[in-house]
């Protein structure tokens, strides 16, 4: 792959004089915080309360009084329209615990931050916060970007403060909002606060394995999480988000531990994260050279998935493969089968590859829920790579999937080029060119079904 | 690239300028490939790849070498990436066509276009990280925030792809 650096190192400009130059000019304190750096161990007795203040500027009924709208999530999610004078001109529930928390409240007329005290008051009363879920978010939207700000840090403030003085060990998150038209959309499509949605895109701007769907439905202590470790930092946060609800990291640690029978393993990282609907522990480790990865539920502590793989050692001689003995794909079919430990598999495929100069089967197959995947060395047999996960009732076979997509596409298997199907969560993939079009479908490996295909001409 | 002798050198740049003269030159090629990898654009890319090494050479102030210096750069040249892709996607809709320098030697050009148009964002991605950065999938696959199964399999089907390129153009 020289030549691929060779056609990038021609094009790359040298920008070192003015790199130099703007130096000069800045001062600025940088830190970069990559995952292995991050210490969670802070995490484990906060309490915490989110407060994320919104300043929406939405037009509401009385476009001349309402310059800026407070909202409030815990879970119970209030937006308070405020005056020029921050006086409180609308309270607006938007779910059913909300009303439950305003009551016959009412809070016209007084001024924003009184309002938002006496409103928290009655949640702490109600037990909307406590150890489990104890975060609070209040945003806020207007038109002036510069009066949100002073009005944000003002409340984000008081939240705290009132918190304390509550004796809770609360944390605040806080934000204003602009690109109000899109967010609002979203937040109505999907039936949340302005806040939350707003919550939810700086997420998904962040990590790419996120989705708007995926993430709707989590509570306001579960975003904060996630934006505490995705290191969101378009919103204020003070204190730490409750991890109570979990295992704990030890003990997610222990059950990785002993499920890799290692006794002394490196420590590489260990983090709260979200997948496939559900908080999960990633924990990573190394003992002899071998790199183990574990996705461990975070709430019961169930192991839902494990990779493996072996410190590679990369041969620089790439003709040496022919005079060593090598096994066949029968023998390496049969060492994945052992290593899995199963006696029945189906789908199962082999392909030979070349990776670092040698020789390599990946081999796929099924077996009950899970879906494996390994690379198997050529020359002696060792496993380079592995990994299990779980993709569900899978009764549908690689070639019906294949077929199912030729049928609604109207195409003979005789006709379909590079025709492929890969087991993703719960589907499969199957790709196909004919003539100059590209097919892509998705096939429910439940029942069959198409679940989107789409068709496309090659350039 | 060797991770000893770059995880050395961030450590050497707050003492002397010359040791980040160095750093750069040794890395500017993988940064500027990654950079380019997301946001196709020529202009722009160069702008950013000025803006990483900016903010390393202010990180490096604050560096505590994890062994893994690779992963530091890169979250640096990601978060500039994204950056700027949302402060694009504040103003208008952000043009994702291939914008390459004016000139180049025409073997040069070819292979680009073909890595570009040929190949998915991840497939060209996790190539780069794989092919010129050293990393391997293990790392990519954490860093991307993506299975290891996604990262082998990305990385397969985009050289396979590749290579066909290759073929057809000798």
């Amino acid at each position: 792959m020289n030549k691929l650096y060779d056609v990038f190192e021609e094009i790359t400009p040298d920008r070192f004089e003015s790199i130099q130059a703007e130096l000069i000019d800045r001062k600025e304190n940088v830190v970069v915080e990559t995952n292995q750096k991050r210490n969670y161990k802070r995490y484990a007795l906060a309490l915490v309360m989110i407060a994320s203040v919104i300043v929406v500027a939405v037009m509401l009924q009385k476009p001349a009084k309402v310059i800026a709208v407070v909202g409030i999530d815990v879970n119970p999610s209030i937006e308070l329209s405020i005056n020029q004078k921050n006086k409180i001109e609308q309270v607006t529930a938007k779910n059913e615990d909300a009303k439950k928390i305003i009551g016959d409240m009412d809070l016209k007329g007084s001024q924003i931050d009184v309002g938002i005290n006496a409103l928290i008051g009655a949640m702490l009363k109600e037990g909307y916060i406590d150890e489990l879920k104890n975060s609070l978010l209040i945003s806020v939207t207007g038109d002036n970007q510069e009066e949100n700000e002073k009005l944000r840090k003002q409340l984000s403030l008081n939240v705290d403060e009132f918190l304390k003085a509550s004796h809770i060990d609360g944390s605040v998150v806080s934000q204003t909002i602009d690109q109000q038209d899109d967010i609002i959309k979203l937040a109505k499509q999907y039936n949340i606060s302005v806040g939350k949605a707003e919550i939810i895109q700086q997420l998904i701007v962040k990590n790419s394995l996120y989705t708007f769907d995926g993430l709707k439905d989590l509570s306001v202590n579960e975003l904060n999480i996630l934006l505490q470790n995705n290191h969101v930092d378009h919103v204020n946060v003070t204190g730490q988000a409750s991890v109570s609800d979990y295992i704990g990291q030890e003990k997610a640690k222990k059950i990785a531990f002993d499920d890799a029978k290692v006794s002394k393993p490196t420590m590489k990282k260990i983090q709260l994260d979200y997948d496939d609907g559900q908080m999960i522990y990633e924990v990573e480790f190394t003992q002899d050279g071998i790199e183990y990865e574990y996705d461990i539920q975070a709430k019961t502590g169930k192991i839902l998935k494990k990779e493996m793989e072996g410190k590679k050692k990369i041969t620089s001689s790439s003709t040496s493969q022919n005079q060593t003995s090598m096994i066949t794909k029968d023998q390496a079919k049969k060492i994945a089968m052992n290593h899995a430990g199963v006696k029945s598999i189906q789908n199962y495929q082999i392909k030979e590859d070349i990776d670092n100069g040698q020789k390599e089967y990946d081999i796929e197959f099924l077996s009950g829920n899970y879906q494996y995947e390994y690379t198997i060395r050529v020359k002696d047999g060792r496993i380079l790579e592995n990994e299990k996960k779980n993709v569900g009732t899978v009764k549908i076979t690689a070639e019906q999937a294949k077929q199912k997509a030729l049928d609604h596409a109207n195409i003979s298997k005789a006709d379909a080029k590079k025709l492929e199907a890969e087991l993703e969560k719960k589907y499969y993939e199957v790709s196909f060119t004919v003539g100059e079009y590209e097919y892509e479908y998705h096939i429910d490996a439940l029942n069959g079904k198409v679940l989107h295909h789409e068709k496309e001409k090659e350039d | 690239m060797d991770n000893r002798e770059i995880d050395q050198l961030i450590l050497q740049i707050p003492q002397n300028d010359s040791h980040f003269h160095e750093f750069y030159n040794k890395t500017k090629t993988i940064v500027f490939a990654y950079i380019m990898s997301i946001i196709k654009n020529y202009d722009d890319s160069s702008d950013i790849l000025q803006e990483v090494y900016i903010k390393i050479y202010l990180a490096a102030q604050n560096y505590q070498s994890q062994k893994k210096p690779l992963a530091w750069i890169f979250t640096i040249a990601r978060n500039e990436c994204y950056f700027f892709l949302r402060k694009r996607q504040l103003n208008i809709e952000y043009d994702d066509q291939l914008s390459l320098p004016q000139s180049m030697n025409m073997d040069t050009k070819l292979i680009l276009e073909e890595l570009f148009t040929a190949l998915n964002d991840q497939e060209r991605q996790v190539i780069i990280m794989h092919s010129l950065w050293g990393l391997k999938h293990l790392e990519i696959a954490s860093l991307l925030e993506i299975p290891l199964s996604t990262s082998l399999s990305s990385y397969h089907r985009g050289m396979k792809k590749m290579k066909e390129v290759w073929r057809k153009n000798q």
